[in-house]
């Protein structure tokens, strides 16, 4: 490779775009009638031009418009009445997805990190004597479950995150330690 | 800002974005679901916004989103698997001349590969790749956009596009030796 290809590289997304302004442009075509290297480095880069470019507009489905508009409506409605704003978002899925990922990320990274005790209970019944008998097991099982508990949050709404939120800390932090 | 000045952006802009992260995310329910996140910000942040900078906002908008969801669902990632391949289906179909079920199978197939190589890619530098060669953003715009200094994009531009090839051609290496194999 020549001692300025690497220059030349990063000016080819530009060249092949028609978006370099004219005295690199000369430049970059001075190299190439030069370099085979750099000739091979323009072709795949506007085969992956193509390739991407190629790739099919995306429509946004008539729903997410809708559900854009009438979560606007809401949120003005709210300031009007003085209300703290709330966020409508399309929560039925993501809801459920993040129980859902909250309530399995406990039941299958607790067995791997908790190595049971003979006569421990089995993590998957939710029991957690096999948590209390590792402090230092259940300190990262508590961690896992509290990025668990932020992650549903984060697409459930606010006022159903304290009830969901109450139920997870209760199954973590119910157990004969109490704590 | 006026509702219907709001209106007027969201039907401007409304493809670009949830196309950005339908591309980014491969999920469509969670390119929905971003979609109306940036658009609810740009309601909060109304009239701070002006219409000659309102594309590179939303853009740096969705990305930003679409980072910090790849982020948070890494994790979930780690503990249960890639995610399913067969979402690759549910992208919009391609708006170009069909000339026959075997051309649309190999378009499929294209871009499911175009795709997969893409996710191989740092969110932050997938984001840059969509905004350059699929929505044609010029560079110095979406330096702009990104608060980034031009040369870094080059950079992570040229870095992609290296990684990207490396990863089509193994696929194709893979695809001509399983060709062999059954023929």
């Amino acid at each position: 490779m020549k001692k300025n290809c690497a220059t030349i590289e990063l000016l080819l997304a530009e060249y092949a775009s028609g978006d370099l302004a004219d005295a690199d442009r000369a430049l970059v075509t001075r190299h190439l009638a030069g370099c085979a290297a750099c000739r091979d480095e323009l072709a795949r880069e506007q085969r992956l031009r193509e390739q991407l470019g190629a790739l099919p507009p995306a429509v946004c489905p008539p729903a997410v418009t809708a559900a854009i508009r009438s979560a606007v409506r809401a949120e003005t409605a709210a300031r009007a009445a003085g209300r703290p704003r709330r966020r409508t978002r399309w929560i039925g899925a993501g809801a459920a997805l993040g129980l859902a990922a909250a309530a399995v990320l406990l039941v299958a990274v607790l067995p791997e990190r908790a190595p049971r005790s003979p006569g421990a209970v089995d993590v998957a019944s939710i029991d957690s004597v096999t948590i209390t008998d590792h402090d230092r097991d259940r300190a990262r099982a508590r961690r896992d479950v509290e990025w668990a508990l932020s992650y549903t949050a984060g697409i459930v709404d606010r006022t159903e995150k304290e009830s969901i939120a109450g139920v997870l800390r209760h199954l973590v932090t119910a157990g004969p330690s109490g704590s | 800002m006026r509702r219907e000045t709001f209106d007027a952006m969201l039907e401007e802009h409304r493809d670009r974005v949830y196309g950005h992260a339908l591309y980014c995310l491969r999920d469509p329910d969670d390119a929905a679901d971003l979609t109306q996140e940036a658009f609810l910000r740009l309601w909060r942040r109304g009239p701070e916004i002006d219409e000659p900078r309102l594309a590179a906002w939303l853009m740096r908008v969705v990305r930003n989103l679409c980072i910090d969801h790849v982020r948070r669902r890494r994790t979930v990632v780690v503990h249960f698997g890639r995610p399913d391949p067969d979402a690759l289906d549910q992208l919009p179909d391609g708006d170009g001349p069909d000339t026959g079920p075997s051309h649309g199978v190999a378009q499929q197939e294209s871009r499911r590969e175009m795709m997969a190589a893409l996710a191989t890619l740092p969110p932050e530098t997938r984001s840059i790749m969509l905004m350059h060669y699929w929505q044609g953003m010029k560079l110095h715009e979406i330096a702009t956009a990104l608060d980034l200094n031009l040369n870094s994009v080059k950079v992570r531009v040229h870095r992609a596009r290296k990684a990207l090839r490396a990863v089509l051609d193994e696929q194709a290496a893979e695809t001509a030796t399983a060709k062999r194999m059954n023929g």
